[in-house]
């Protein structure tokens, strides 16, 4: 079976001088699999992942996207990606209905495809008619909606997400774990990163913890019922 | 209604904290590594230009006006009076202008006051912050206008003593006058500018149209001041007819006519109690009004508002990544007011701009010199006024704030993003030099081998400031943290490049137009010269800053990461 997302030996700083951001990860997400990334504040969770979205360059390592070298083949390793990044950072001149056309432009999503996604997209996230309005009279949680939205809109095969629940409202929160784990059980896989244990343990097949930019365990999350316990033990003695 | 509007006596140490942390944030731009200092002193460069510029024409106009005979009798107190009552009525209007911008950004765009409404700050506390605040403003702009103005007069009417101490009394309590009067225009101002919001159509034809406007007027009032200096007599425009209608209309105006009678010595008593009263009921209503204003933001913002409108739509059609770059780029300038201001007006009125400074010079160049150097002006104006419009190409790169980054992880190459931005800034350039050199070639300046050589070379040097604009941009780009990362502070980019492309044009403009006057004057044909060096260093610069902005592009732009 291939890998939607292999990444090894990952090693990233930001100064020549600078001590290793990221030192040494090595991660995969196989077809169904929700991965997610845990660690402190720092420990490097969202340099991995901007290193993962092509935001960030990397000195080592290799990233492969649905077998595409992002260094090698980075157009078409990014056009089976979706990503939502932690700043919520959108073309907030736009309306949202203008920057879900822009994304799809980008992504080449076919005509016939555009409205029926967005149909779906809409009853997950719930934007209803606020996706006419311009983005920069949306609030922090609807903005969030639209960049969720405006990562699937091409259906990728992974799905990045970085801090994906933060703002988000109670029944949005459920409604998009429900979707996360139907998304991966048509074949596709998700990697996020979070604070919330609970959540992650929850919906994780695997969890990476990360200190201080190193990988200090990978938890299968399938194994057995008492994962969940095993996972706050892990992740509370490493911190 | 919250306890903390309610009235209360200001707390000073409170007070205190508060105006020192303003004063701090006022001055931290120092201490930035980045600080535009270059900027800064094209500001002072700028501003001293200009006031040294006022002072000369002022001293050498007052000393002809201040000669005027009416009716055979020489009044130098009221000529004065006169001259001094028109230029007050005038700083007047910049200032109540000046203070509605800054009263509109102290209370209404200012994040803080939403985090102060829930700290434990009095409400009058910190209003009277914010009144200071304003005051300390508008009491720099009085210094540079009200002093100015005051002390370029004195020579002229021999000023005494007492001129001096109301020149310092007026400048103090100008402000009073200036934030009264704004105060009233503040809210009438925002309903319009609201209703202008997300009208981005209506509001670039309206921003074009006043701008186009503001030049025509700036064109006919030099025009007419270059008519009076070519005759060479001012008292031949000020006729019996002019001087009654200048003394009827100085009756009208208020404040300024007290304040002048009372700085002249004119019943001084009378015209100073006037304009103290005016200054203190100004000053009564000022501080009414920005309370009753300063309750409204802080109850605006605490409360949150919506103000947009819904228009459903189907999905847009259609396009090739390229094209929605592109799009995407227009739709980020034409919707942001400052950038739509700055660059689609500025580069639909270079036209206007490049045909009246033309005007103007063109036949003081002739009658000065004798000789008809129109293709060589023409194209110096051409360069100068391209290079100020495509400045703000300087913010190709920054103006995406964080979202450079998103761009950057979608499947589209260095050259899709950043030639999506060199097309639409080569789509405006083109358009404006087309009708500049057609509005240029209208006016008879050149002839239609000219208006073409003038649009080719137009272009191409405009291609190549903004080839350089927007590599530089990617090496020093830094981004705004604010909602949708609109650039609000000038970068000392924009302050270079205006520099270098001055500097350029002024060398190779300055070297034409020389050659051109000389070889007239000795009689020799130089028209080829004009062609043959203009074309040949535009298509050079043009190669040159395109392989600039090419060198090593995809790596320069996957290995930025200013931002993080």
């Amino acid at each position: 079976m291939e890998k939607i997302l292999s990444v090894k030996g990952l090693r990233k700083k930001y100064a020549p001088k600078a001590p290793w951001a990221v030192d040494g990860i090595s991660l995969e997400c196989n077809p169904g699999e929700i991965v997610g990334i845990l660690g402190h504040n720092g420990a490097g969770k969202s340099t991995t992942i901007k290193c993962i979205e092509g935001m960030l360059p990397f000195e080592e390592g290799t990233i492969e996207i649905c077998g595409y070298d992002v260094k090698k083949h980075p157009l078409k390793a990014k056009s089976n990606m979706g990503f939502v990044t932690d700043n919520h950072a959108v073309f907030s001149k736009m309306t949202g209905l203008e920057y879900l056309a822009f994304l799809a432009d980008i992504y080449k999503v076919e005509t016939s495809q555009r409205e029926p996604r967005l149909e779906e997209l809409q009853r997950v996230f719930g934007l209803g008619d606020k996706v006419y309005d311009l983005i920069s009279s949306y609030s922090h949680g609807m903005k969030q909606k639209i960049c969720m939205i405006g990562s699937l809109m091409h259906a990728p095969g992974l799905w990045v997400l970085d801090e994906p629940m933060t703002g988000l409202d109670p029944m949005t929160m459920k409604s998009v774990e429900k979707f996360m784990r139907e998304y991966a059980d048509r074949g596709n896989a998700i990697l996020f990163s979070s604070h919330n244990l609970t959540s992650v343990a929850k919906l994780c097949d695997r969890v990476v913890i990360i200190k201080h930019g190193n990988q200090v365990c990978d938890l299968d999350m399938r194994e057995d019922g008492e994962q969940q316990a095993r996972l706050e033990e892990v992740f509370f003695n490493e911190q | 209604m919250n306890n903390k509007f309610k009235d209360s006596a200001p707390d000073i140490a409170t007070l205190r904290v508060l105006l020192k942390k303003q004063a701090k944030e006022t001055f931290s731009g120092f201490k930035d590594k980045k600080f535009d200092y270059l900027g800064l002193i094209l500001k002072i460069a700028i501003y001293i230009c200009f006031t040294a510029t006022f002072v000369f024409m002022f001293v050498r106009f007052s000393g002809v006006y201040l000669d005027i005979k009416l009716y055979g009798v020489q009044d130098i107190s009221a000529r004065a009076y006169e001259m001094l009552t028109v230029l007050y009525e005038v700083v007047f209007l910049l200032t109540v202008i000046g203070a509605v911008g800054q009263i509109n950004h102290t209370l209404f765009h200012n994040d803080e006051n939403m985090l102060f409404s829930a700290m434990p700050i009095n409400g009058s506390t910190l209003f009277l912050s914010r009144l200071i605040s304003i005051y300390l403003k508008q009491l720099i702009v009085s210094i540079i206008f009200v002093f100015t103005v005051n002390i370029s007069l004195a020579p002229s009417i021999h000023a005494g003593a007492w001129y001096y101490v109301a020149t310092l009394l007026t400048t103090v309590f100008w402000p009073f006058l200036s934030i009264s009067v704004a105060s009233l225009i503040v809210l009438p101002m925002r309903k319009v500018l609201e209703f202008f919001k997300n009208r981005f159509v209506l509001s670039f034809v309206c921003v074009t149209v006043m701008l186009a406007g503001g030049f025509t007027a700036y064109y006919f009032v030099l025009n007419a001041v270059k008519q009076i200096l070519l005759k060479d007599d001012l008292r031949y425009f000020f006729t019996e007819k002019v001087m009654n209608s200048i003394a009827e209309g100085v009756s009208f105006t208020v404040p300024a006519r007290f304040v002048a009678g009372f700085v002249l010595g004119r019943d001084t008593l009378v015209n100073g109690l006037i304009s103290l009263a005016i200054a203190l009921v100004c000053a009564g209503f000022a501080v009414l009004m920005i309370k009753l204003l300063f309750r409204k933001a802080m109850q605006s913002k605490t409360q949150g508002r919506s103000d947009f409108e819904r228009k459903k739509k189907a999905f847009p059609k259609r396009r090739s990544p390229f094209t929605a770059l592109i799009k995407k780029e227009f739709i980020i300038v034409f919707r942001t007011s400052s950038y739509m201001f700055s660059y689609f007006s500025v580069a639909l009125i270079m036209p206007l701009m490049v045909f009246f400074c033309l005007s103007l010079g063109d036949n003081m160049v002739k009658t000065l010199v004798g000789v008809d150097t129109s293709l060589e002006l023409a194209l110096i104006l051409t360069m100068l006024f391209g290079a100020i419009t495509n400045t703000f190409c300087a913010t190709n790169i920054s103006r995406d704030g964080m979202m450079f980054y998103c761009v950057k992880a979608m499947p589209v190459s260095a050259k899709q993003v950043v030639f999506s931005k060199i097309a639409l800034c080569l789509f405006t350039t083109v358009l404006s030099n087309l009708l500049n050199a057609v509005l240029v070639g209208a006016g008879g300046f050149v002839n239609v081998g000219e208006a073409v050589l003038l649009a080719v070379t137009g272009v191409l040097f405009a291609f190549s400031q903004i080839c350089y604009a927007t590599r530089a941009d990617m090496k020093f780009a830094r981004f705004s943290d604010s909602d949708g990362g609109e650039i609000s502070q000038s970068s000392d980019l924009i302050s270079q490049i205006i520099v270098i492309g001055f500097l350029s044009i002024i060398i190779c403009g300055g070297a034409l137009l020389y050659l051109n006057v000389q070889g007239n004057l000795k009689g020799m044909k130089i028209e080829n010269v004009t062609w043959s060096v203009s074309l040949v260093a535009a298509i050079l610069s043009c190669v040159f800053f395109y392989i600039y902005l090419v060198r090593k592009l995809a790596t320069k732009y996957y290995e930025f990461s200013g931002g993080y």
